[in-house]
């Protein structure tokens, strides 16, 4: 079989979550591929110092603009050039306009084979819902009998209700870029031969906007790569038990529901610097910095630096426990539908796991699945299992006992599978 | 050695919170030899039954389980309630589960004090927004006992005791007979006063207990839910109109019996005129429990007058507007009442002030 051109905007060695993804199911892959993408762009990364990433089977065209508009023409300028190089092609979703540059070309090419990966959905995202935050100044006509005629009819309430309304559409506007993506996303459901999602929920809610795409559709976990990680795992040797973040935590994937219980664990036992250490690697919203502030919990959680990858894959697999915090869409959503890529790394170090998240979602079944913990968005909860934690109660048997499937190598094997029948089934 | 505190665990397609709640139960190692917990698996189709074998294996003295064809919320506590021999009883639903540190204290507590209830507080756990509820009786006073014949009631408006807050003397639940009603919802309005008889006395601990997880917006108050059930609704409501009619109660205790019994009518009468039916032919229904209630128990009858206005608006209407357009009418009889009640509120407040 001849090579894929791959389009990523993100791919070592810029480190970002999507990059990384497509890197290690390209590097397991038994065939050949030439990656269009950047290296100087680095909004939503954390560096382009990957230089270990590389594998013989990927090479890696970096464009010269760090544009987007122009990053699109260069790519398909490259591939009107060396489209006979190529069996096929592959867009990743991160960012949507690689979609665009794909689209590009197959109405260039209308013969070539295209698989569109999406790593989120782009329309319809359960973000632009959640910053939707409804107005408290509000008077829905259930609420006349409580606030009463006079609140009603202020023009002090009236004024403030707009104000509230502007400042929110305002500030949406940031993330509401639905009306181009929404045509990109539905040009590209439409328009590819095959579409990657990574967890069946994901598909489940891209089928609220989209019909019909489904029969193209294979579900292609995140993955760990065994080879990346260190063979040893180090003891901690402050006697303390160390539970590390790694990631990316804002306003709406908050821990505030942990540092409450953190906060009344503190309140029950002073001792408890001594026992437990909680290391932040990565960004954190600064009114959770605050609060750890203001709540004097720098005894017990530390803030840390951003590392590569590889350092923070030798943090998982040194660490006692990991932790995940998902994003809490109870409000608007029955599940979550996405799959954080950093948990199949944690899988992959063999550390203990535990996951703030809803009780239904990709995460909610690889923590059952695999034995690990779970919990919700209460304070309560987490209160408690902490407390196991701290005590060593909480059972260990069967620990990681279904994470082959997401083994780049057995991932990458699907993946293999799949397109060697697509690129049949499209001659 | 008799233990101190039966727990039932009512199980039913739980798999996924079974866990959380056994895990806070038998959190504490020194509490578990005063433990009995009972976990009743109601004829479960996912996982719940071997989750539960799981901690009977790992704790054969402390847990104990009942597998049984699926009979209901209510099937589950009588046969929890016969095959317990602790010194006091409680339900605790799989998929809630208690705070660890009040749960030891109390245990602990239990098994000094002889008193016929003991009650403590709980909160809602409204996971879907990072939130929570307190329920608690402000008005009454923590660890201090009270006799039900004494018992100022409007001590505990608006609030009544309720499954998550009380712990029973099993003898108690044992003499009242309790059996509660099968392949039923609500059937914990049954259990709140069936056993009120042989209540003497109770005391209120400060302790923050039961956890009530509410994981989806409209978990709490399902509109949709309360329709579709409205006959499980009423099934419960008769049979508590014919226990208040029937039982030899105390003054006080009929008084409180009353209070609960108008607040679940309230709600039947809420399904019938605030929520939009299938079809306008149910409104029988309500048109024949209202004419069951008013030859059963006047009083009751009166005091859901006392209760709502759109209800008396609409028992004069023979409930012919209750589904129409028109029935803005009613809400408003309701918000009149309910700004009328306010002004009272704000009058007091200023008074006392």
């Amino acid at each position: 079989m001849k090579k894929a051109f791959v389009i990523s905007w993100y791919f070592p060695p810029v480190n970002s979550s999507e990059g990384l993804v497509t890197f290690k199911l390209l590097k397991n892959s038994k065939y050949k591929y030439d990656v269009f993408t950047q290296k100087d762009n680095l909004s939503w990364t954390y560096g382009n110092k990957e230089e270990r990433l590389v594998s013989k089977n990927i090479n890696t065209i970096f464009s010269k603009s760090s544009e987007l508009r122009e990053w699109i023409n260069e790519g398909i300028e490259y591939f009107k050039k060396h489209h006979d190089e190529y069996e096929y092609i592959m867009s990743r979703a991160m960012a949507p306009e690689s979609h665009e540059m794909a689209l590009e070309i197959k109405r260039l090419f209308p013969k070539v084979k295209w698989i569109a990966s999406f790593g989120d959905p782009i329309y319809n995202s359960p973000f632009t819902k959640f910053y939707r935050e409804s107005s408290p100044y509000a008077a829905s006509g259930f609420e006349i009998g409580i606030i009463g005629f006079k609140t009603l009819l202020s023009p002090k309430r009236i004024i403030k209700n707009m104000i509230w309304n502007y400042r929110m559409n305002h500030y949406l506007k940031k993330y509401d870029t639905e009306p181009r993506y929404k045509i990109i996303e539905s040009n590209t459901l439409e328009n590819a031969d095959r579409i990657i999602l990574n967890n069946p929920y994901e598909l489940e809610h891209m089928l609220l906007s989209n019909k019909g795409f489904e029969e193209k559709v294979i579900i292609l976990p995140h993955s760990f790569d065994k080879d990346f990680y260190p063979n040893k795992k180090l003891k901690n040797t402050d006697g303390k038990i160390h539970v590390s973040f790694l990631g990316h935590l804002d306003r709406a994937r908050t821990p505030k529901q942990l540092l409450k219980a953190i906060k009344r664990l503190l309140e029950n036992d002073p001792d408890l610097p001594n026992k437990i250490a909680f290391d932040f690697y990565g960004d954190m919203d600064d009114s959770d910095k605050l609060y750890i502030i203001n709540n004097f919990l720098l005894d017990v959680i530390h803030f840390k630096k951003s590392v590569d990858y590889f350092e923070s894959l030798e943090i998982m697999k040194n660490s006692d426990w990991l932790l995940n915090v998902d994003t809490n869409f109870g409000n608007t959503l029955k599940t979550n539908i996405y799959f954080p890529a950093k948990l199949a790394d944690y899988m992959g170090s063999g550390s203990n796991i535990i996951s703030i998240s809803m009780d239904s979602g990709p995460t909610a079944d690889i923590m059952r699945e695999n034995n690990q913990v779970l919990v919700s968005f209460s304070e309560d909860e987490i209160y408690m299992r902490l407390k196991q934690i701290i005590e060593n109660k909480i059972s260990r048997e069967d620990v990681n006992k279904n994470i082959d499937k997401y083994n780049a190598i057995n991932v990458a094997k699907s993946y293999d599978k799949f397109v060697e029948e697509f690129v049949k089934d499209t001659k | 050695m008799k233990k101190t505190l039966t727990i039932v665990v009512p199980t039913y397609n739980v798999e996924k919170y079974l866990d959380r709640c056994i895990e806070s139960l038998v959190f504490d190692d020194s509490i578990l030899k005063d433990l009995e917990i009972i976990i009743v698996n109601d004829g479960s189709k996912d996982n719940s039954l071997e989750i539960a074998k799981k901690y009977e294996k790992k704790y054969p003295k402390t847990v104990k389980v009942i597998d049984k064809e699926n009979g209901g919320h209510g099937s589950t506590i009588n046969v929890g309630l016969k095959a317990a021999t602790g010194k006091y009883f409680r339900v605790i639903d799989s998929d809630d589960w208690v705070n660890v540190d009040d749960f030891s204290k109390l245990v602990k507590d239990l098994k000094k004090i002889d008193l016929d209830l003991v009650i403590t507080d709980y909160q809602q756990e409204q996971v879907f927004n990072n939130s929570i509820i307190l329920l608690n009786y402000k008005n009454l006073e923590y660890n201090k006992v009270y006799k039900f014949e004494d018992l100022d009631l409007e001590l505990l408006k608006p609030d009544y005791f309720c499954m998550a807050s009380m712990n029973i003397k099993t003898e108690i639940l044992k003499e009242a007979k309790l059996e509660l009603d099968e392949h039923c919802f609500y059937v914990d309005m049954e259990y709140l006063l069936f056993p009120l008889k042989y209540l003497n006395n109770f005391i209120y601990l400060n302790y923050n207990v039961y956890r009530y997880f509410i994981g989806r917006p409209d978990q709490s108050v399902n509109p949709e839910a309360l329709v579709r059930n409205r006959k499980h609704h009423e099934k419960v409501l008769k049979r508590l109109i014919e226990f208040y009619t029937t039982e030899d109660l105390s003054k006080n205790k009929k008084e409180y019996a009353k209070y609960i019994i108008a607040l679940m009518l309230n709600t039947e009468y809420t399904i019938f005129t605030k929520i939009k039916l299938p079809d306008k032919k149910c409104l029988n229904e309500i048109r024949e429990l209202d004419k069951y209630l008013k030859e059963k128990a006047p009083d009751l009858y009166e005091e859901t007058n006392n209760y709502s206005r759109s209800v008396k608006w609409n028992r004069n209407t023979n409930f012919v507007f209750a589904q129409s357009k028109k029935f803005w009418f009613s809400r408003l009889a309701d918000f009149l009442q309910m700004r009328s009640k306010n002004r009272e509120n704000n009058k007091q407040i200023k008074e006392s002030n």
